[in-house]
């Protein structure tokens, strides 16, 4: 039989929070696996927001944190397509029997909580491993199982300070800035799916399942491994640099016609050898900064970087960024845009490779999201199912998949071990 | 150590600079046989990148290029060249996996593109790496870190609001992108046995725009334009220690008060929020980074500390986790470099330093594909290898 997607038929169970784990799952998800997220109603994934809604209506459609606030939530609807949500209380010990009975029919184990937490639930991997002999599992804990910082809770900005990554981005020397994205959860997400297909490819292989451990901060660290080395070869580490570069010039962000507020306007121009440089004063028609002594080499623009991005800026304010862009890029000159979320709704490359896609979630409305950013001959195109609202597939994944019937189903809510709504 | 879990699997790498090498770094430290093919004489572009590169040796001490090529093989190929071409083709015959990140149109030009390899070998996989992708208006477009930190919106959140935008000072699309590939690459291996050979095409812009995560979402949920913040968000949370800075985020609420009061050892008062930042900045200015951390994790607080590069390669985290593996090499000695990204428990990694340009060649050409000292030197005198 011919496989559609390359993880069809693989059962994934996602005990994974914020936004590392969940993107990871969601690749994985995109990719065919059935992706089962479980949460608590004591203790729903925090990125649903309080029961009652943020105090900043601007995070729900439309402003209206609705009756379900919980459910609302793009950034949660973003990490979450294509999961099935099963509200679920491990710490109770039907609960506890009814993920063990999951793990029993499952592929992949994957969470992020800090090192301690499978322990103190009892479900650490040799516990999963007796339920399911080859069982792939991935911990995503901040810093490990092991080291001083093992217990140390970690978020995205705690790991971008950590690691040195802030310390490389500012507009000075020695100025340091977090990235504004958190890079540290998005390069997390990349090698959890990563490190699941590895270990999936591995029990393909051997027949044999493991335990996997990404330490987030390690994750991060081979980001950066070229500074690594550079800090170990010159005994010092490497400074911010702006939106300069160290030989290239010009280099940087000047300003365009049309920018309002949150959506200014900006181009980007990175000239790397003399015949990008010539394009652009020819694109320019500016025939004497070709004939100018002080531009004539790169490592005398480096020198004149000054007055050159003044002479540019009075030149790129005079269009707009798209219009500048494509002007340039037509001449042969490494230019960009800088785009702002809005701007990729209409971006013809974003459209043309559909990496925005929408989806209609009952609660939230027809929404967009990303699109996969993987693609593949084989593979074709599909849009994504919506995030799960809280305990929105109880029933479905008991039922079908455990074979429970509606009486116990009844009771288990009655209970409170599963449910569909925030404790509080 | 177990075996690792690519082991025997057989990678041909077409890639330079850093999308692509970063990928087939993944893919030689978790096991598999990666042969790196370099123009003869020039090598790749990253050779000659950082501020160690260039003088005697010039070729073998650019950081990122020793960084990004660690367990590879090297094999300088001139693949305009007939024989350079045979040569390929010979070993993309028994291979798994192609790695190239050209121009779109390039493989195509020098008659290796999807169509003609796999139709050689209808086992193969080829992974695509390039800037904005195969397909779509920009395909041909060229692109730098900076451009393509802007064309993804990256740069649009980096930085204040009050000043221009700004990059990441490490190149967060490119690495991004050779993750992706890697991770894109492992499925496509997975279902190969089934589906066959595919072409998986990963464009850094693509990959770049997830980074924004949901921003997009933002946008189309209530038509709100995220920007940057005031000052980056860079001072609220960043307090003096004695030997640098700790980033604490003040206690809000009564509870997390009390749990301060603890480590400060003085009652504090929620209602008071300007002693409680007084009482605070004074205790944090007498302990150092380390201890504040400690202090402060162990009371639930997820306090961390502003490192740079030099201070957490000697971090006792890092140290204590062997994270940093120590590699010789012939022209740049012993140096530390970044371990792997996650650790299997059934299955193990390879390090060794990346190879000088060239230096496997003997050892492909006539070891593996059984050709003569003779032919070698000749290809050598006429640059072909």
């Amino acid at each position: 039989m011919s496989m559609t997607l390359p993880l069809e038929g693989c059962r994934i169970l996602s005990l994974t929070n914020h936004w590392a784990g969940p993107s990871a799952v969601r690749m994985l998800a995109d990719m065919g696996a059935q992706a089962i997220k479980l949460e608590a109603t004591k203790r729903p994934d925090p990125a649903r927001g309080p029961k009652q809604g943020h105090r900043d209506r601007r995070e729900y459609p439309g402003d209206d944190a609705g009756r379900d606030p919980w459910n609302r939530v793009p950034r949660f609807n973003e990490r979450h397509l294509g999961n099935l949500d099963v509200a679920l209380d491990l710490s109770h010990a039907s609960g506890k029997k009814i993920f063990l009975d999951l793990v029993r029919v499952s592929d992949v184990v994957v969470e992020n909580f800090s090192a301690r937490v499978m322990h103190s639930l009892g479900l650490e991997y040799e516990v999963l491993r007796a339920a399911k002999p080859d069982l792939v599992m991935l911990s995503m804990p901040g810093f490990g199982q092991s080291g001083p910082w093992k217990n140390y809770r970690s978020f995205g900005p705690t790991l971008e300070y950590l690691s040195g990554m802030a310390a490389l981005t500012g507009y000075e020397k020695g100025e340091s800035m977090p990235s504004g994205i958190l890079i540290p959860d998005f390069m997390g997400a990349l090698n959890g799916a990563s490190a699941v297909l590895m270990g999936l490819y591995h029990r393909n292989q051997t027949g044999e399942g493991q335990h996997i451990e990404l330490a987030q901060l390690e994750g991060t660290l081979c980001l950066l491994g070229d500074a690594l080395l550079q800090t170990a070869i010159t005994g010092a580490a490497p400074k911010a640099q702006g939106n300069r570069h160290e030989s290239f010039a010009p280099h940087g962000a000047f300003p365009c016609k049309g920018g309002v507020g949150s959506e200014e306007a900006w181009i980007t121009i990175a000239v790397t050898d003399e015949p990008q440089w010539q394009a652009l004063c020819r694109a320019a028609k500016k025939s004497e900064w070709l004939s100018e002594p002080r531009y004539a080499s790169m490592v005398s623009r480096k020198v004149h970087e000054q007055e050159l991005n003044a002479a540019l800026v009075a030149w790129t304010v005079k269009f707009e960024k798209y219009q500048l862009a494509h002007l340039l890029q037509r001449a042969g000159v490494p230019a960009a845009p800088v785009l702002n979320p809005r701007d990729f709704f209409g971006d013809p490359q974003v459209l043309a490779r559909k990496m925005l896609v929408q989806v209609d979630h009952p609660s939230a409305g027809l929404r967009s999201y990303h699109g996969t950013s993987w693609k593949m001959s084989g593979v074709p195109h599909r849009d994504p199912q919506p995030a799960p609202m809280l305990g929105q597939h109880n029933r479905f994944v008991l039922q079908d998949i455990l074979g429970m019937d509606d009486a116990a189903i009844d009771a288990l809510e009655r209970e409170g071990v599963i449910g569909s709504e925030p404790l509080k | 150590m177990a075996a690792p879990a690519l082991q025997g699997l057989r990678v041909l790498d077409l890639t330079q600079l850093i999308s692509g090498p970063f990928c087939t770094r993944l893919f030689a430290l978790y096991g598999a046989d990666v042969i790196k093919i370099e123009r003869p004489r020039v090598g790749d572009i990253a050779r000659r990148h950082g501020g160690a590169a260039g003088g005697a040796d010039g070729l073998e001490r650019s950081p990122a290029f020793l960084y990004l090529n660690t367990g590879k093989q090297s094999l300088t190929l001139d693949l305009k060249s007939a024989t350079g071409l045979d040569i390929f083709m010979r070993l993309a015959r028994d291979a798994d996996l192609v790695v190239e990140n050209f121009r779109p149109g390039v493989m195509d030009r020098l008659g290796i593109g999807y169509a003609a390899l796999s139709k050689l070998n209808p086992k193969l996989l080829m992974v695509s790496i390039s800037n904005f992708g195969q397909t779509g208006p920009y395909r041909d477009y060229q692109a730098t870190e900076l451009n393509l930190q802007a064309w993804s919106g990256i740069m649009h959140l980096g930085g204040e609001r009050e000043r221009e935008p700004l990059r990441l000072g490490y190149a967060a699309a490119q690495y991004a992108a050779g993750q992706n590939a890697f991770a894109a690459a492992l499925a496509a291996l997975l279902m190969r046995s089934t589906h066959g050979s595919q072409h998986v095409d990963i464009a850094i812009m693509d990959t770049a725009l997830m980074s924004l995560n949901s921003a997009p979402a933002h946008y189309s949920y209530n038509q709100q334009v995220q920007g940057r913040r005031p000052g980056g968000g860079k001072n609220s949370e960043r307090h003096r220690a004695s030997d640098g800075y700790v980033i604490a985020k003040l206690p809000r609420n009564a509870v997390e008060v009390e749990r301060l009061s603890k480590i400060v050892g003085q009652p504090l008062s929620a209602d008071n929020a300007e002693e409680v930042a007084a009482v605070f900045g004074r205790w944090v200015a007498a302990h150092t980074k380390e201890q504040v951390m400690a202090a402060g994790q162990k009371a639930q607080f997820a306090w961390g500390a502003l490192n740079d590069t030099q201070e957490i390669m000697a971090s006792p985290q890092i140290s204590e986790r062997d994270f940093l593996q120590y590699l010789d090499h012939p022209v740049v000695g012993k140096l530390p470099y970044a371990g792997a990204p996650f650790r299997m428990s059934a299955a193990g990694t390879t390090f060794s330093a990346a190879p000088t340009l060239g230096q496997h060649n003997r050892e492909i050409l006539c070891g593996r594909l059984g050709y003569s000292d003779g032919e070698l030197q000749q290809w050598a005198r006429e640059v072909v290898i």
